[in-house]
């Protein structure tokens, strides 16, 4: 019988543990093996695999490689090269302690059906979209295995409008088409024009999407209070915001259907949720040991959804994607760049274009009139604030 | 090379190409193998070192219709070609002028000199080198707080091979360098980074010191500047029109590099500059191989006789991952000009600077730019305003924008000697240009 790329990489690391003709030998391994099978509107199929390989020898060392899948069967693993790869470390954690995962809304089985039948999907011609299986696996020497199989769906109505897309790790179901639909109509009536810059005015009200959201709290703090070393520089932004903001702000990769969302890290660990930021919390006493951007979450008890907020603003900025500096202080003035910013005036958009946007993270969480905005086809909330708060020393 | 002539590339792409001329399709097979090895140190530390090895494989074909197709994959086997190939085949679409790119890559393959062919154990010693690094980083962290500095020392293989319809096929494979710094400013919780990369042969000896020199010299640049609050001017912005500007290699090296990227390219006056595309042996950039399975050699994109557009296309789509380009303006002088007070004197020498403020911007603080538009925002590291008596004062950074459209027509004169930058953020393209290039917006 002919073998999948995983069982050949399986069956080579042990035919390689059990060599004993070699100067070193290796005592075990482990590795994570990431299996993507996407398709597109047509049924077009991409499948791709990596494997995040370590090994530990008998002298104690160990060495780490990361493979494009599947290897060549014609040739045996690399060994010799690895062999020169190691090196020696205090602390070497691997998951081979029996881990339970928690049960999770990651996968959908309407996207694992029109993957697996690879029959296009039902959408609109016109309108871009992807469905993926991501199946991941780790496994280690001793026999232990842990899999966990994640879905996700990428919708774009039109490639021009950022606001339409749908990303999720569940396939829309029909009244959420429709929305999509009727949304993508209404927008095509829009008197928009392309311009080449947008300048916010003062009087109007920024919109930030979930992922430019993540984007501001991951440079602004989540990056620094989530690393061991720079941790407790970030301290003094969570106390006060303790005391000044009514936001809070969690890292959760166990939110239902979220893009974040996963039990299986690619370290053979359980994944789970930690608040980062609450009214009236000091912080946490140690790091995270697991942390991706996109599992950040924030919550407050101003909630409204986007098609009934957006019409009793007057003008509305909206960022669907910005980029900040590395890491910045949250207390200082910072620069954000928006490539596709929308102006909406009166709940009609009105001009499209890129925009340079000022803030300081402390006085945007301190503003009193924040709205989390919710809407068909976004992963989590998008955050609506006055732009005049967006800089206002608190 | 053998091991890569021994697996089964070869033959995959003998079988693809066959099948192609099954169906009067004319195909190129373009594939690529990288394996690299990375090391890291934190503050003082060695943490970790590993390796990574990936492939890919892409496919382009000119229809009979004159429609071009196109697929990629990762999966190195004859059966994964074939579906590339069927897939390309079933979803081509029209690309207009794609027969003009393919006879300009052509032409620009009779120039190129042909390939060393044989990948042998390089000359120079990765650990030796690693470990040269690893002294660096010790050099560094003397002279810095505790727990602020990470370095990243990466050496990798790169093997290309070609075939195509024509029965021409290439192999290729460079050796790449590059060391990267990441600074973290504890009482402003800012990261910085510095990087340097460099290319080889197995050939030559690893510069390793070189690199070492380059990037210590950056580190002393940033102390000469530091000291400097950079923030406070942040939320203006100023249009460069009408601005005159002295912007040293690395600002140059972006721009001209997000120009290569716009898809607008209209407004285009006849300038000072020539800029080529240069497959440069030891720039972090060089690429000898184009994904459509042509050889490269110098090839001018834009001088003052025009625009070589069919060769810029070629750089789009699909776009290339690494190259470098040589920009070269209208040269004043040659003689060494390593301080802006000295491009300013030969700027005035040369008539070229009215009564007027002239701001000489160093190093890319925050680059932006839309392609579609051709709009890009800049904030240098550094500001110098050059005042009319010709003092020179520091001034806080501000954000500068303006179009590119009207880049090339905006560069009058570059000066001092010829230097390597990084182009883009990922630090995958390099362009040589001089120290200092004068800009002026109309």
């Amino acid at each position: 019988m002919k073998m999948n790329g995983a069982e050949l990489l399986d069956h080579q690391l042990k035919e390689a543990k059990q060599a004993r003709n070699t100067p070193v030998g290796i005592a075990s391994y482990q590795y994570c093996l990431d299996e993507r099978e996407t398709i597109d509107q047509c049924g077009r199929a991409t499948c791709t695999a990596h494997a995040k390989i370590t090994l530990y020898w008998e002298d104690e060392s160990i060495s780490r490689h990361f493979l494009s899948m599947p290897p060549d069967s014609s040739d045996a693993l690399p060994l010799e090269r690895w062999r020169a790869m190691r090196y020696w470390v205090r602390d070497k954690r691997s998951g081979t302690k029996p881990v339970r995962l928690p049960a999770l809304s990651v996968c959908d089985e309407t996207i694992v059906s029109f993957v697996r039948k690879r029959s296009g999907l039902p959408v609109p011609d016109t309108w871009k979209a992807e469905c993926t299986i991501h199946r991941r696996s780790f496994c280690h020497s001793n026999g232990s295995t842990l899999r966990e199989t994640t879905t996700e769906a990428f919708l774009q109505p039109d490639p021009l409008y950022d606001l339409l897309c749908y990303r999720s790790r569940r396939f829309p179901r029909n009244v959420e088409l429709e929305y999509l639909r009727t949304e993508q109509s209404w927008m095509a009536r829009q008197p928009l024009r392309t311009v080449s810059r947008i300048d916010c005015e003062q009087d109007g009200v920024a919109l930030f999407s979930p992922e430019a959201l993540r984007c501001l709290l991951h440079h602004g703090f989540a990056k620094l209070v989530t690393d061991h070393r720079t941790w407790e520089h970030a301290l003094p932004f969570v106390r006060h915001c303790a005391s000044h903001s009514p936001l809070s702000v969690r890292h959760d990769p166990l939110a239902p259907w979220s893009l974040g969302s996963t039990c299986l890290t690619e370290d053979g660990f359980a994944s789970q949720s930690t608040q980062l930021l609450l009214p009236g919390f000091q912080g946490n006493h140690s790091p995270l040991s697991y942390y991706q951007p996109a599992a950040l979450h924030v919550d407050h008890p101003h909630k409204i959804r986007f098609h009934q907020w957006l019409p009793t603003q007057k003008h509305v900025y909206y960022f669907p994607t910005i980029q900040v500096a590395e890491t910045f202080s949250p207390f200082s003035l910072e620069s954000a760049w928006s490539p596709h910013a929308c102006h909406f005036h009166n709940g009609a958009a009105v001009s499209q274009g890129e925009c340079l946007l000022f803030f300081s993270l402390a006085a945007l969480f301190s503003s009193p009139h924040i709205t989390l905005v919710s809407k068909v086809g976004w992963d989590g909330f998008g955050l609506a604030v006055p732009v005049v708060d967006l800089v206002m020393t608190p | 090379m053998n091991d890569l002539q021994a697996s089964p590339v070869s033959t995959i792409a003998e079988s693809v190409l066959e099948l192609a001329d099954s169906f009067g399709v004319y195909a190129t097979f373009f594939a690529k193998a990288v394996e690299d090895r990375q090391y890291a140190w934190h503050s003082g530390r060695f943490v970790q070192r590993h390796n990574r090895e990936t492939k890919k494989m892409l496919l382009h074909l000119l229809l009979p219709d004159g429609r071009v197709g196109r697929a990629c994959t990762e999966e190195w086997t004859i059966q994964a070609a074939e579906r590339a190939f069927h897939d390309a085949r079933q979803h081509a679409d029209e690309m207009p002028g794609f027969r003009d790119i393919l006879h300009q890559l052509e032409l620009a393959e009779q120039r190129a000199p042909v390939l060393p062919w044989e990948v042998e154990t390089p000359v120079w010693e990765e650990m030796k080198a690693a470990m040269m690094i690893e002294k660096h980083h010790h050099d560094l962290c003397a002279s810095l707080p505790a727990d602020v500095l990470d370095t990243i020392f990466r050496v990798s293989l790169e093997r290309s091979y070609s075939l195509r319809s024509d029965g021409i096929s290439h192999l290729a494979a460079v050796w790449r360098g590059a060391c990267t710094h990441r600074l973290f400013d504890p009482e402003r919780l800012q990261t910085e980074t510095i990087h340097h990369g460099i290319s080889m042969t197995e050939h030559s000896p690893f510069p390793i010191d070189v690199l070492i020199l380059t990037l210590t010299e950056s580190i002393k640049q940033r102390r000469k500047h530091s000291g400097f609050d950079q923030r406070s001017h942040l939320s203006r912005k100023r249009s460069v029109q009408d601005l005159p500007l002295l912007v040293d290699t690395g600002i140059l090296a972006r721009m001209v590099h997000a120009w290569l990227q716009t898809t607008t390219h209209q407004q285009y006056a006849a300038s000072a500059v020539t800029l080529m595309l240069e497959p440069l042996e030891g720039a972090y950039g060089y690429t000898p191989l184009h994904p459509y399975g042509y050889l490269l050699s110098p090839t001018v994109l834009l001088s003052k006789d025009g625009m070589n557009r069919a060769m810029l296309q070629a750089l789009r789509m699909p776009p290339m991952q690494t190259g470098h380009l040589t920009c070269l303006p209208a040269e004043l002088d040659s003689r060494p000009i390593t301080t802006p007070i000295q491009a300013c004197r030969t700027l005035e020498q040369y008539g070229l600077l009215e009564e007027e403020v002239l701001y000489v911007c160093e190093g890319v603080e925050r680059f932006h730019f839309n392609p579609a538009t051709a709009a890009f925002s800049l904030l240098p590291k550094h500001v110098t305003r050059c005042g009319i008596d010709r003092i020179l004062e520091k001034e806080n950074p501000c954000w500068l924008v303006g179009s590119l459209d009207e880049l090339f027509s905006s560069i009058i004169a570059g000066m001092g000697s010829m230097q390597i930058a990084c182009a883009d953020m990922d630090h995958m393209w390099s362009l040589a240009g001089p120290a200092y290039t004068f800009l002026r917006y109309r």
